[in-house]
């Protein structure tokens, strides 16, 4: 029996084509792994595998799971279905798992529901599977005290607790960092040919597609089309000619105490960055990537050590002098809709560093904030909207457009395009390096995708345990294998 | 339309207590003894009580003393609680711990009882009543700004602000204080009815606005021992705050998803 077999799909909201005559097959046994932009159809696709959509919506074409057609069952036989037949795995496991039980209760969750065990039995079927998934740890935890990638485990257990044919996953690993993306990859592909399951694997990221799936298939505009091509070219950035240092980190040490007394941060961390140059800061989750990035906005001064921007210590300057210093360096963060006031429309939002400028009028405000969203391509009306009427691509350049405002001379980048979809990144990367040509910009990148790194660096810090493991030109640091971490952070994709 | 029933009961609750000081169909103070305890008719709707005075010019009179208390003190409470709540969620450190240590300590005594000695103390009165139970909405609106602030200051906007050079005041004022309307509204409908509560539990203690200017809570009191023989003496002004209350909360939400339909409590 086929575990997933879509056959001629149309899906249509309106009079926009969502999915335009797809058909996909799933084996037993076989990742195929579904890529594309945002707004390609992915995620219409995944709910119509669950019959989420409305039925008006589906125009022709069947879903057969296990060689049923889901669209002649009732709810309750739906309900039957849905992490029974088919185990599902999201993206975010810290929202995917209730906080308020422990991760074994969780998973006896779902055997008593799909399942005719007794008590006794699911007890220790909850052991067996937390062994299976990896995660030796008691089923009487409760998520928090487990780390983003201990807690994707703990969904996957959910997911193939009821022995489920099929397997849905929607970005397994976006949410987690290198060394726990790769593990998590390495999980599922063992446990799909183990159990002989279907995994339907939704992804941005073509490098793990390439690793563990058997098929790529790419959707584009609701066309299916087989074997996606690479959008990453190989033109690499340009080494800058290093100009006058811009930023001097030296011998900083910083640390935050934790509610339950364990202390992080960093220690011992040096580098300067040039006018007009990339360093990017790497490392796994908890490396102290945030922490520098708050230290060179001068957010929080360091324990010790000293940071300067063009010659003046943060530590050092007062009102007006600080102020000056504070006009610049600016950042863009990881995600667009939490560095936004929501209160706020994009007028409001763009013109906040304006206040560093004093009193302006109304019209110099204005003129200001259209030049600053021209700059990142967005048109003068943007200005009077709300940012949630934008998408993620759209906003980012958003936020971009606030850190240009006051023409800056370095800008943070902090995750600032983990978010996005390959297609988006690349045309804020484009954005980005012409910016940095015709302004003679300098960048903090703080990035864990390593063609992005490629792409946009010059150099780069690598952080492990709030320590400086490496520093160097990006070229030095690929194939290296004297340190298995650095080997793990740089392994090539292929 | 739950909303909008909720804000038209309140809507006219509130107006009939302002039409109260410009006519009541009697003088609500007259006293006509030869009249007393009078079952309903033309002259007087609802009757009289057992002083023979007009129960419908008592009751819309009546509404003036709770609505005015709770509106006083919330204002008391919204005005105290709400500044010292931002600037523990701003200060973190011993600031914070004095407001909100201070807000637990207050909040850990019975508010009413305590309520009673502050008007004991100062005499019964509308004012002092007001004063009492404002006193202790203070610590409630602290709490309630300073958990919500907290949970603002943590998102990436307020960074961007910093980067913008903005104290914590212009942030509290410009960023915080609008993110947090949804919990305060929330708040504030609550702690009006319980105000309405007080202050008819302060007016049947006789701590409340004194005769002869009515109050639906000293109504009640006036007329216990009458409830064999006219209970609607009781029944009506208790129905009376019964209303108020449920108005209050069903307009309150739907101030709530007017100002802020995403916090969705």
């Amino acid at each position: 029996m086929i575990p997933l077999e879509i056959d001629h799909l149309s899906v249509r909201y309106g009079d926009r084509t969502a999915l335009d005559d797809v058909c996909l097959r799933v084996a037993a046994g076989e990742i195929v792994s579904l890529v594309g932009p945002s707004g390609s159809g992915k995620s219409t696709l995944l709910a119509a595998a669950m019959d989420l959509l409305p039925r008006a919506a589906i125009e022709q074409g069947a879903v057969r799971i296990e060689g049923a057609d889901i669209r002649g069952l009732s709810e309750a036989q739906l309900q039957v279905l849905r992490g029974g037949r088919v185990g599902i795995i999201f993206q975010e496991p810290a929202t995917a798992l209730n906080p308020a039980l422990t991760i074994g209760g969780q998973i006896a969750e779902v055997l008593k529901l799909h399942t005719q065990l007794s008590r006794k039995e699911i007890g220790s079927e909850v052991e067996r599977l937390l062994a299976v998934v990896g995660l030796p740890l008691s089923p009487k935890r409760y998520p928090h005290s487990l780390s983003g990638g201990q807690r994707q485990r703990v969904a996957i257990a959910m997911a193939i607790a009821a022995r489920p044919p099929l397997l849905l996953a929607d970005e397994p690993t976006a949410s987690l960092d290198p060394v726990a993306q790769d593990e998590i990859a390495t999980l599922l592909q063992s446990l799909v040919r183990e159990e002989r399951m279907g995994l339907l694997l939704v992804t941005h990221d073509l490098a793990l597609a390439r690793r563990i799936a058997d098929r790529i298939v790419a959707l584009d505009h609701g066309r299916l089309s087989e074997q996606a091509r690479d959008p990453f070219g190989a033109d690499s950035r340009e080494p800058s000619t290093g100009g006058e240092e811009l930023l001097v980190v030296d011998r900083v040490a910083r640390s935050y105490r934790r509610a339950h007394g364990r202390a992080t941060g960093i220690a011992d961390i040096s580098f300067s960055l040039a006018r007009g140059e990339t360093l990017a800061v790497i490392g796994e989750s908890g490396s102290g990537k945030s922490t520098l990035a708050r230290l060179a906005l001068g957010l929080d001064p360091p324990d010790t050590g000293c940071i300067s921007l063009a010659g003046q210590d943060w530590a050092t300057a007062r009102g007006a002098q600080r102020r000056a210093m504070r006009r610049q360096v600016q950042a863009v963060f990881q995600d667009p809709a939490a560095s936004f006031d929501p209160r706020q429309t994009v007028a409001q939002i763009v013109a906040e560093p304006l206040h560093l400028l004093g009193r302006l009028t109304f019209a110099e405000r204005i003129s200001r904030v259209i030049d600053a969203l021209a700059q990142v391509g967005l048109p003068p009306d943007a200005a009077a909207r709300l940012p949630q009427a934008f998408s993620g691509g759209q906003r980012q350049r958003i936020a971009i457009a606030r850190a240009l405002i006051l023409k800056p001379a370095l800008i943070v980048f902090d995750e600032a395009l983990s978010a996005l979809d390959p297609a988006l990144r690349e045309e804020i990367v484009i954005l980005l390096l012409r910016l940095q040509r015709e302004q003679d910009l300098a960048y903090l990148f703080i990035a864990h995708d390593m063609d992005l790194v490629r792409r946009m660096a010059d150099r780069v810090l690598v952080l492990r345990h709030g320590r400086a493991v490496a520093l160097g030109p990006v070229s030095s640091m690929f194939g290296r294998r004297d340190d298995p971490y650095l080997a793990a952070l740089f392994a090539s994709p292929e | 339309m739950k909303a909008k029933v909720g804000t038209l009961l309140l809507g006219l609750i509130a107006a009939i207590a302002l039409l109260s000081f410009l006519w009541t169909p009697w003088d609500a103070g007259a006293i006509d003894v030869a009249r007393r305890l009078q079952f309903a008719s033309w002259a007087h709707p609802l009757g009289t009580d057992q002083l023979g005075r007009d129960l419908l010019s008592m009751l819309m009179a009546g509404a003036r003393a709770p609505l005015g208390v709770a509106t006083l003190a919330l204002a008391i409470g919204l005005a105290g609680g709400v500044p010292l709540g931002l600037l523990a969620a701003a200060r973190p450190g011993w600031l914070d711990e004095i407001v909100t240590r201070g807000a637990d300590i207050l909040l850990a005594l019975p508010a009413l009882i305590l309520a009673m000695l502050v008007v004991a103390v100062l005499g019964p009165g509308a004012s002092h009543a007001a004063l009492a139970v404002g006193a202790f909405n203070i610590p409630v609106f602290a709490r309630v700004t300073r958990a919500s602030a907290r949970a603002v200051w943590t998102r990436d906007f307020i960074l961007a602000a910093r980067l913008a050079g903005k104290g914590a005041a212009l942030i509290s004022a410009e960023h915080i204080l609008p993110n947090i309307l949804g919990p305060l509204v929330t708040q504030a409908t609550l702690q009006l009815s319980l105000g309405v509560l007080a202050e008819a539990a302060l007016s049947f203690l006789g701590l409340g606005v004194q005769p002869p200017v009515p109050s639906w809570g000293r109504m009640v009191a006036d007329a216990q021992t009458l409830i064999g023989t006219a209970p609607w003496l009781v029944l009506l002004p208790g129905l009376a705050i019964v209303i108020t209350i449920f108005a209050i909360n069903l307009a309150g939400e739907a101030l709530r998803d007017r100002i802020a339909p995403e916090t969705g409590l």
